[in-house]
């Protein structure tokens, strides 16, 4: 018997094995910005975009619609949508984010990372079984069906979660873990009962093992409200946000690529999950950017000084990489209407660097069926299609 | 022929028409010549010392008592000296105690990527539709064009009075560098029609 696989073809390419993946534009995610809440300044790239995530948009987060008691105005969400929608968008992940003044338990005259009063609490003021949060969840759920198409596929619940316990403008998350799980809870089963069909993800995570940001924190934390639930009950995709990581164990960035990345690259989110006896249901890196936010003066500054060529290749393989890998979707971290500020490049003026890599590996992707590939020595990654066609970049 | 006491002068799409007698017209470019004179200083200048990443920048307005229907026009224009490509946000809120939990009635999304120092322009027209609501449009303009947006509709019920002065508020959000980061109002136009 032989246990050790595919052959490789060559001592220079290293074959991968996966099923045969259909390539689904939605794969190519990107955060909102000014647009499509409005159709100012859309991004360069937007025909190329298959899904766009409302977290980068302080005027998409929950506050801003549900203003008190069972009052919610979804009039710039509609146009949200429809904006989306003009621009070719197939599909939106949501992330319930951005705590109402109203609900906040802690914080409720202090701002937020974006802004916003009251804006990382626990949900739980005057209203100890989160039927506002259910409520609007509920609302949210089934204007998604009667008015948006299902537009929005993907739903979570928080960012980059802390669990200090502290409020203010650099903490995601005020409240305690197990109010989290309360919080996370009432957020699926709200979606879940108004459609069984929309995917649940986890809040974007960037540790996995840590104190004050691992989401192994949460695993096994029973809620107050929910106390039959723990963390491990509350989502089915994970999302992760694995900075730094390269498109590939050939062309490995800052902290590896998108399988090893420590901060939640695929392989060690999967051995995470079964660590907790859970198994993995899909991977969506909800943000990804050449460095994180500590290290843009090294790492995304060594990238920019690239030549465009590189980066342009980087951007295609990561994308090229992500149906061999199991990655349903990868969202660069973000926009940035001038162009200069994001941890992924820039999405303004770098033509013919990060664009048109983005643009290349839509059009050159979507619609497609992988059956086979793998990566090079020198970097390059080649896809083989159900069709007969292949591409290497 | 009676001399028309219309002006000649009809503000027409990109240009200005001339009517000329026989009925026809032609259009002119728009020029406008202003000499704005000496630039005054600024209003008021601020070292943002809080560090707390959240600035209320202390250009209150006292509105007084507003009333159902009361319209609120607002013009204001800030040079600010921060930590450039830091996320920030401008907001327009009105309430009765110049604080940050007054309600927030026009909001930029976020600015990332900006130029050190900053230059933003906001323009808000607010009205008082009710007791509950007030009804707004907001602009926010920058050499970059690098943000618009608001609420067009903001929850005002606990937060504005009709017996008590009101205080138009303004607030700048990011991470400032406590005692580094400046921010000056160079222009504050704010009317009031109560």
């Amino acid at each position: 018997m032989n246990f050790r696989g595919p052959a490789p073809v060559s001592p220079d390419f290293q074959p991968l094995v996966f099923p045969p993946t259909l390539i689904r534009k939605a794969l190519f995610g990107f955060p909102s910005d000014n647009w499509p809440r409005t159709t100012a300044t859309p991004p360069a790239h937007v025909a190329s975009i298959g899904s766009v995530t409302n977290f980068a948009d302080r005027l998409m987060m929950w506050s801003n619609f549900h203003t008190a008691t069972n009052t919610i105005n979804w009039a710039v969400l509609d146009t949200y949508v429809a904006n989306a929608r003009a621009a070719g968008v197939t599909e939106g992940k949501y992330q319930v984010y951005g705590t109402p003044a109203f609900l906040a338990s802690t914080g409720a005259g202090t701002l937020g990372p974006y802004g916003l009063l009251g804006e990382c609490a626990y949900p739980g003021n005057g209203d100890a079984s989160l039927a506002q949060t259910t409520y609007f969840c509920t609302q949210f759920a089934q204007r998604n069906i009667s008015t948006w198409g299902r537009f929005f596929t993907l739903i979570s619940a928080g960012n980059e979660m802390d669990w200090r316990q502290t409020t203010g403008p650099l903490v995601f998350w005020w409240g305690t873990r197990a109010q989290y799980v309360d919080f996370s809870w009432a957020v699926r089963a709200a979606f879940e009962a108004a459609d069984p069909a929309m995917r649940i993800g986890s809040a974007g995570t960037f540790q996995l093992y840590a104190t004050d940001n691992g989401l192994d924190q949460i695993m096994n934390q029973s809620g107050t409200v929910f106390p039959t639930k723990t963390g491990k009950d509350v989502f089915e995709i994970f999302c992760g946000h694995p900075y730094g990581a390269g498109p590939s164990p050939a062309q490995p960035n800052q902290s590896g690529d998108f399988l090893s990345n420590s901060s939640g690259g695929i392989r060690e989110a999967r051995a995470f999950l079964n660590l907790y006896g859970k198994t993995m249901q899909g991977y969506i890196a909800d943000e990804w950017g050449v460095s994180n936010s500590n290290d843009v003066g090294t790492v995304l500054a060594q990238f920019l000084a690239q030549s465009a060529t590189f980066r342009s290749n980087f951007i295609e393989r990561m994308f090229m990489m992500a149906p061999m890998q199991g990655c349903q979707g990868i969202y660069p971290w973000f926009h940035s209407s001038s162009g200069a500020g994001s941890l992924s490049g820039n999405w303004v003026t770098d033509t013919t660097g990060v664009i048109n890599g983005y643009i290349q590996a839509s059009t050159n992707l979507v619609g497609k069926t992988a059956v086979s590939g793998g990566y090079f020595k020198d970097g390059r990654v080649s896809l083989t299609f159900s069709d007969g066609t292949s591409r290497t970049v | 022929m009676p001399i028309s006491r219309r002006s000649p002068f009809v503000r027409s799409g990109t240009g200005f028409a001339l009517a000329l007698p026989d009925g026809s017209s032609i259009r002119l470019p728009v020029r406008s010549y202003f000499n704005a004179g000496t630039i005054a200083a600024p209003v008021s200048a601020t070292t943002i010392n809080s560090g707390a990443g959240v600035i209320g920048v202390p250009a209150a307005m006292n509105l007084g008592v507003l009333r159902v229907g009361s319209l609120i026009e607002v013009r204001y224009a800030f040079r600010l000296v921060g930590v450039a490509a830091t996320a920030l946000f401008w907001d327009i809120r009105l309430g009765t105690a110049n604080a940050v939990s007054d309600a927030v009635v026009g909001s930029t999304a976020g600015l990332t990527g900006w130029t050190n120092p900053g230059f933003f322009e906001i323009n808000a027209r607010i009205v008082i539709a009710s007791t509950t609501r007030a009804q707004s449009t907001f602009s926010l303009t920058t050499p970059g064009g690098l943000g618009q947006g608001v609420p067009t509709e903001a929850d005002i019920s606990t937060q504005v009075s009709f017996s008590a002065d009101n205080f138009l508020t303004n607030i700048y959000s990011g991470t400032p560098v406590a005692g580094t980061d400046v921010i000056s109002i160079l222009v504050q136009d704010v009317r009031c029609t109560p």
